[in-house]
């Protein structure tokens, strides 16, 4: 009995995903090349793309990496992630999870930092549209509003805490440079990922800017803001320590007036 | 046969896929192209420069979607996620058309991001059409589909490829675009005549033709796009604009891509080849 649609089907997947060459009996035999042969096309096609579309994602992950230790990793993760979208930009997503979690990548956990940054600037870069709060919108608000003032994060905007020098790491990678030896910091890098003119951009945050950061987004308003400020800083110095915080949020488009 | 048959999209020139490697070049030279196939896929993106990239490049040219992941030869539900992205996306483009390809990309949830071959049966057709319907009539613009490369064939396939589309295109009035190249690549791997192919197909249900070049193994040949289009294609063209007329063309060009302004001669190649078939085609002198 001919196979139908759906076993063929089964079968060709079964033999890009697994190697199972099943299918072999249903496929023609060819004049000029044998059936495995033409099969592999389709089979090697397969992790071959894949890899790349990886290597896209990730390129100072792979220059840090190099071509075969990254091409390694990449086959251990199309065969435990494969792909579940029909859209290819999304495939990598779960890569950087991937590597700090992985044997033996786990290991180097400048590793999953590095391509924990890279995922959050590619997921920046393409990020929802948002009109940006300026100073502009803030000028309108009266003086006696400004305590209970709250804000929202750009949807372009995350946040990183590394572990290692990753994004030092990264910093020389994309300048062509050779990277610092990977290192454990004794304090956690706070990092804050976002888009700027077009742009996916990442700066470092100091402990006192995260923890306000973090605390804004979530809905504490202004004047909490300052007082939180108030247990790090002289209580005097704490609104203006939160104002010059604030201005630097307005002027790289990390917050959105919608 | 769907709503969507009865109006047959315009001609509308000779053109280019659309790469970001390009982008620069052609909002800052607006180059003489006259339009451009944007990838779907890259655009089914949330927001930021992809998009506001393509707004401009909508401003100034025609465009036509061309997607890889329909999945319409595919076994298990057509993923309506994914059709409402296109429509959406469409709504921003205003595509003269939009196309996708003559095969599956994967069945259980997994998209293998290829184009895979399937065999030619009665059942086959009778599933593939009623998914075209229901593309066709969601989507509401004019559906194209176009013929793949492929390097194996299936013992139970029931007729051959040309005949296939043929009955596919008269059942549901899909439009068709014609790759030359996987035409040629195809007819070398599966030992036929192309023009056999061509000849064998509706000559008014035609409205593009991709050309792109290909990688020759010596007993299989792979659609790479990752080379100049071969003489061998562009005899195939010629006698592809004898059978369909005047057919909106571009060139395909995924892997080792040029300048754009390296490119503009091979476009302009299509051109020539076009007027010599085809004079009336030709701009009239000012």
């Amino acid at each position: 009995m001919a196979s139908s649609l759906k076993d063929i089907q089964d079968k060709f997947q079964k033999s890009i995903l697994e190697g199972n060459d099943a299918i072999l009996d249903d496929i023609c035999v060819n004049k000029k090349e044998t059936k495995e042969t033409l099969l592999n096309v389709y089979q090697y096609a397969y992790g071959a793309r894949l890899v790349e579309f990886l290597q896209n994602d990730y390129p100072m992950t792979l220059l840090y990496l190099g071509d075969d230790v990254f091409s390694n990793a990449g086959k251990v993760y199309y065969k435990t992630h494969p792909s579940d979208n029909p859209n290819a930009r999304w495939f990598g997503r779960h890569f950087a999870h991937f590597l700090q979690t992985a044997t033996p990548f786990q290991g180097m956990p400048e590793l999953g930092d590095l391509a924990g940054l890279e995922l959050a600037l590619n997921t920046a870069f393409d990020a929802t549209n948002a009109p940006v709060l300026t100073q502009e919108h803030l000028a309108q608000i009266a003086p006696e509003d400004w305590p209970l003032l709250t804000f929202t994060a750009h949807p372009s905007t995350s946040r990183l805490q590394m572990t290692t020098n990753a994004s030092a790491i990264w910093a020389a990678l994309s300048n062509d440079e050779t990277p610092p030896e990977a290192q454990v910091t004794s304090d956690p890098t706070e990092l804050i990922v976002w888009r700027g003119e077009g742009m996916a951009r990442y700066r470092p945050m100091s402990y006192d800017e995260a923890m306000i950061w973090d605390e804004a987004i979530k809905g504490a308003n202004f004047g909490t803001l300052c007082e939180m400020l108030g247990t790090y800083w002289p209580e005097e110095e704490a609104p203006l320590k939160a104002a010059n915080y604030l201005l630097a949020w307005l002027g790289s488009e990390v917050l959105t007036s919608s | 046969m769907s709503s969507q048959s009865s109006t047959r999209p315009p001609f509308i020139g000779f053109g280019m896929g659309l790469r970001p490697e390009h982008y620069t070049e052609i909002l800052e030279g607006n180059p003489p192209i006259d339009w451009f196939e944007v990838i779907s896929e890259n655009f089914l993106v949330p927001g930021g420069k992809p998009l506001a990239i393509l707004d401009q490049i909508v401003e100034r040219y025609p465009v036509v979607m061309h997607g890889v992941s329909l999945s319409i030869a595919s076994t298990q539900p057509l993923d309506m996620d994914y059709l409402q992205g296109l429509k959406t996306l469409a709504k921003r483009t205003d595509p003269k058309w939009i196309s996708d390809h003559l095969c599956w990309t994967g069945v259980h949830g997994v998209n293998l991001h290829d184009l895979l071959p399937f065999p030619y049966t009665q059942e086959a057709l009778d599933h593939i059409c009623e998914r075209i319907n229901i593309v066709q009539d969601f989507l509401g613009r004019p559906f194209t589909l176009e013929n793949v490369s492929s390097y194996v064939g299936f013992n139970n396939s029931e007729m051959t490829e040309w005949d296939f589309i043929s009955e596919m295109s008269k059942r549901t009035g899909c439009w068709l675009l014609l790759d030359v190249n996987n035409v040629f690549v195809s007819s070398f791997n599966h030992d036929f005549d192309p023009l056999e192919f061509i000849n064998g197909i509706p000559h008014d249900r035609v409205v593009q033709f991709h050309m792109a070049g290909h990688s020759d193994h010596e007993t299989y040949i792979v659609d790479t796009h990752d080379a100049p289009v071969r003489d061998e294609v562009w005899e195939l063209y010629k006698a592809c604009l004898k059978r369909f007329g005047p057919v909106s063309t571009i060139i395909e060009r995924d892997d080792n891509i040029p300048p754009l302004a390296e490119m503009l001669p091979e476009l302009q190649k299509v051109r020539d080849i076009a007027y010599d078939v085809h004079p009336e085609l030709k701009p009239k002198a000012a």
